[in-house]
């Protein structure tokens, strides 16, 4: 800056000219509104009317509940959906967490490409999936078994494991593995012993949100399970278009319930996470 | 004139008390910095001048109008900041535009008044470029030009030259010096460093904790530190614990653990408690025999050697370590050369009063 | 472990290009010349334009306002888009039933309000409405990613310089959000391109999409070439919009 400044010949400049700006907060709340009004507005209905929808409700009673714990077919289905869920979660939880963990501490020059093949089925269509695997199972004859459906579920609960665990591995600081293995830890024991606990809550929350996802799960079980294997949400899939009864009602508010069970749980875990972190520091 | 004019301003976050009841004055065309330590409430202060954090109490008026509840945007002030907020969509030249297009400013004059902008700051040629293709130095050229294309009233910079390298930093020091008394503009200025407050300043506001601890010019606050935190804060200092022992309208005598110390005259009465504070650069090594006001015996305990100085660490025969520095000669000690004789002269002798709560 | 979806996909791909083990173009050739199957494939991509751009615009109110929240405040915020992002579309699907349908909430109050009545289900609206609401947390989740990187100061820099909330949004934030809202867009369009179970419980004949044209193929007509082949274009769709994701978000850095 060696060119000689001059005075800025600059007369007064106007006023800044502008408007007002509120609008932001109604318009979030109106969605958050059209989020949550629709789950929400089927809890009175299941406590309503058995034979018809009536709203707004002009009793209140748990004849919904009774018909669905009485029903042997939606109990079962039900039974079927937890027996899925468990299983394929404590399958993926299991594989996924040994894939995440090799792929983070591994130096392997595909691994930008493995990742991309692994997580994959997080996002292209369910229905690809499921149609894959209705091929596959017809030709290896185990259409419509729960075998299939537990090993449909695990391909489709996978990735989400990966990634959720993955997540938990970065924060981890290496140098506690590093210093393990200087002290003569073999990869197991470092990997039972220093990694596993230390990725608790983020286990926690993959478990959680694994089993919510296949209890939850249509499509796939849509495609691969038979009659005798039906899941609750196939029963429920099926039964919109028959069923007369708001017994749906009752079973979706029993799912939303999960679900925010299920989300409370996790964000516990959360917390326990970063308290943690808090108290590390 | 008084540009700014802060009346018992207070903010609090909670149980922090981050400024803590202050006033303060910042005449037209001043070049006024906030030196403290991080923490001392120096950018809580820019952010109430700028209305983005309101006061806890107190007021705050900018050219004689109280505009304690004027919103930032209203208030016609400019800003420089660490990180150059630049919009990194915007080219150069809508960067400096952006103000006067807030204005309703004919496009025809925007293109004049921002090629004369640029030109001060030295970027003529830039102008259709993005700010991610410039250095950090022209960034916060570019954004020093989009203060001054709209002539507030004020501008303020909060450690602008914080995230450049020191010779960049000494360089764009230089040019916003020339930018402050070519152009007249008046700047409020943070930084926690010393030398960078000393270079640029008009006046310095040291603060400490939420409170203005000393407020003058570079020289005041080097030569005549009000508080022994002034005193450590700018420059180095020796800082010793006495009692007055004698004081007349010639000198001042006091006592403390290495003996008998003479200080210019004070106001402080006789019998006090009183910290003494000299500077490592005005106490010298004497030798055998010379007299120079204040002398003392003690024990050459390390030297270091920093190129263009010499610091010599010097244990008197009771008290603590005393350090002294000399621009670097031949005839240097020795470490570990024993007893040895040092001294200063009575005026010198920084005498600051204890005051309660400090 | 990934062959357990490789070995499917493989299948897919196997059965989309042969019939009887012979390898043909004819599952391709007949899907192109099949008015149901050209009927459905541009039914999906109205819907799943419509529904993403509309969850978007429903979105961004959403991300911004949490974005301006404290971060106390933001996480009670997040819940609110994590419940229903949690909630399975069936139940959401079946509430929609309840609350569009002829019976349903909004026609009981209106004819007890004695005002003239829609049909909001089996037909366009009723899935948009539906699609919508299940595509807004996936629209809020990068939007908000974005807008929370935003630098600050970007913003006080515009205040100071005396520009208004409306011109910082305008000249500021929205164009900086703009690969947030282009990831958004991405990732809701390929999810509404699978949309299974809202088209079959709130659509009418003429809104069926392709996954239930493969449901259909697979289950009423027994046509795995033509089924497979539909899920092949289908993948092949999603793969390239997802690729385009990435290089969104690789180039994400420069705004
Ligand atoms: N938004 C806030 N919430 C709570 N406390 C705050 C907030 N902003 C500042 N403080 C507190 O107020 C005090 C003064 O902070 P301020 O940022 O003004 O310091 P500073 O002098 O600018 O420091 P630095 O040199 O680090 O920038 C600090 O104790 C800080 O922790
Ligand atoms: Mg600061």
């Amino acid at each position: 800056m060696n060119s000689p400044a001059r005075k800025l010949n600059l007369g007064a400049i106007g006023k800044p000219v502008h408007w007002r700006f509120p609008l932001t907060g109604i318009m979030a709340w109106s969605a958050f509104a059209f989020l949550l009004l629709p789950s929400l507005i089927i809890i009175p209905i299941s406590f309503g009317n058995k034979n018809q929808i009536v709203f707004p409700p002009t009793a209140f009673h748990w004849d919904l509940y009774y018909l669905f714990f009485t029903t042997s077919t939606w109990i079962a289905a039900t039974t079927q959906s937890a027996k899925v869920a468990l299983l394929s979660t404590a399958i993926a939880l299991t594989l996924g967490t040994l894939a995440a963990y090799g792929i983070e501490r591994s130096r392997l020059r595909g691994k930008q490409l493995l990742l991309v093949v692994l997580l994959s089925p997080l996002l292209i269509p369910g229905v690809v999936t499921a149609l894959g695997l209705y091929s596959y199972f017809a030709v290896i004859g185990l259409s419509g078994s729960t075998t299939a459906l537990v090993m449909g579920h695990t391909v489709f609960l996978c990735p989400f494991v990966i990634v959720t665990v993955s997540a938990g591995i970065k924060e981890l600081d290496g140098s506690i593995e590093t210093a393990a293995s200087v002290m003569g830890a073999g990869r197991f024991k470092i990997f039972t012993a220093v990694v596993l606990p230390q990725l608790r809550p983020s286990l926690v929350s993959a478990g959680l949100f694994s089993f919510l996802m296949s209890f939850d799960e249509l499509v796939i079980s849509w495609f691969i399970s038979g009659a005798q294997t039906t899941t609750l949400p196939v029963k429920m899939y099926s039964s919109v278009q028959t069923e007369t009864s708001p017994i749906l009602a009752a079973i979706s508010t029993m799912l939303t319930i999960l679900s925010v069970i299920i989300c409370l749980g996790a964000e516990g875990a959360r917390n326990l996470r970063k308290k943690a972190v808090a108290a590390d520091s | 004139m008084t540009v700014v004019e802060l009346k018992g301003v207070s903010r609090k976050y909670g149980n922090i008390v981050a400024l803590d009841c202050l006033d303060l004055v910042v005449e037209k065309g001043e070049f006024l910095t906030l030196l403290g330590p991080s923490g001392s409430g120096k950018t809580t202060l820019l952010n109430i001048i700028a209305g983005m954090t309101p006061p806890s109490s107190g007021r705050v008026e900018i050219d004689g109008r109280d505009v304690t509840d004027m919103p930032t945007r209203q208030r016609g002030l400019g800003m420089v900041f660490q990180n150059y907020a630049l919009m990194p969509h915007m080219t150069v030249f809508d960067n400096i535009a952006f103000p006067l297009r807030v204005r309703r400013v004919r496009e025809q004059e925007i293109r004049i008044r921002v090629a004369e902008v640029l030109d001060i700051v030295n970027l003529r040629d830039l102008g259709g470029r993005k700010p991610r293709e410039l250095s950090g130095g022209q960034q916060q050229r570019v954004a020093i030009a989009r203060c001054l294309v709209y002539k507030p009233s004020l501008i303020l910079m909060d450690e602008p030259l914080g995230a450049l390298d020191k010779k960049l930093r000494e360089q764009l020091q230089l040019e916003i010096k020339r930018l402050h008394s070519d152009l007249g503009v008046t700047v409020v200025y943070v930084t926690h460093d010393q030398e960078e407050a000393l270079t640029l300043s008009d006046r310095i506001c040291l603060m400490n904790t939420g409170r203005i601890e000393q407020l003058g010019t570079p020289h005041e606050l080097y030569f005549a530190p009000e508080t022994v935190f002034g005193a450590q804060f700018l420059g180095e200092s020796n800082v010793l614990t006495a009692t007055v022992s004698e004081s007349s309208s010639e000198e001042t005598v006091l006592r403390c653990s290495v003996g008998t110390i003479r200080a210019p005259t004070t106001s402080v009465a006789t019998g006090a408690e009183v910290t003494i504070v000299v500077r490592p650069e005005n106490i010298r090594r004497l030798a055998p025999g010379e007299c120079i006001g204040n002398e003392l015996s003690g024990e050459l305990i390390d030297t270091t050697f920093v190129g263009g100085v010499t610091r010599y660490y010097v244990r008197p025969d009771n008290g603590s370590v005393l350090v002294l520095k000399e621009l670097t000669n031949r005839t240097a000690w020795a470490a570990g050369s024993g007893k040895v004789r040092i001294g200063w002269s009575a005026e010198h002798t920084l005498v600051i009063q204890n005051i309660a709560g400090r | 472990m990934s062959l357990g979806f490789i070995v499917p996909l493989g299948f897919i791909f196997f059965r989309s290009f042969t019939i009887d083990g012979v390898f043909t173009l004819e599952g391709f050739r007949s899907l192109l010349t099949s008015p149901l199957f050209v009927r459905v494939f541009w039914t999906t991509l109205e819907i799943s334009l419509i529904a993403s751009i509309v969850a978007l615009a429903v979105g961004y109110p959403v991300a911004l306002h949490i974005s301006r929240q404290s971060e106390r405040v933001r996480s009670l915020y997040l819940i609110m888009v994590l419940l229903p992002f949690w909630t399975s579309i069936l139940v959401k699907s079946y509430a929609f039933t309840v609350i569009l349908g002829d019976a349903g909430l909004i026609n009981t109050a209106l004819r007890a309000l004695r005002l003239p009545q829609f049909e909001m289900i089996f037909n366009r609206f009723g899935v948009l409405a539906a699609s919508t609401n299940f595509l807004v947390p996936f629209a809020v989740f990068p939007i908000l990613a974005n807008l929370l990187a935003q630098d600050p100061n970007l913003g006080k820099a515009a205040e100071v310089m005396g520009a208004g909330p409306l011109r910082i949004f305008w000249r500021i934030t929205f164009p900086l959000s703009g690969s947030g809202v282009l990831a958004g867009f991405i990732l809701t369009f390929v999810l509404s391109l699978g949309l299974f179970a809202t088209p079959a419980l709130l659509g009418g004949r003429h809104d069926m999409m392709m996954a239930n044209l493969i449901d259909f193929y697979t289950r009423d007509t027994l046509n795995w070439n033509a089924a497979s082949a539909i899920a092949v274009i289908l993948l092949f769709t999603s793969a390239v919009l997802l690729l385009l994701l990435n290089r969104v978000r690789g180039t994400e850095k420069f705004a």
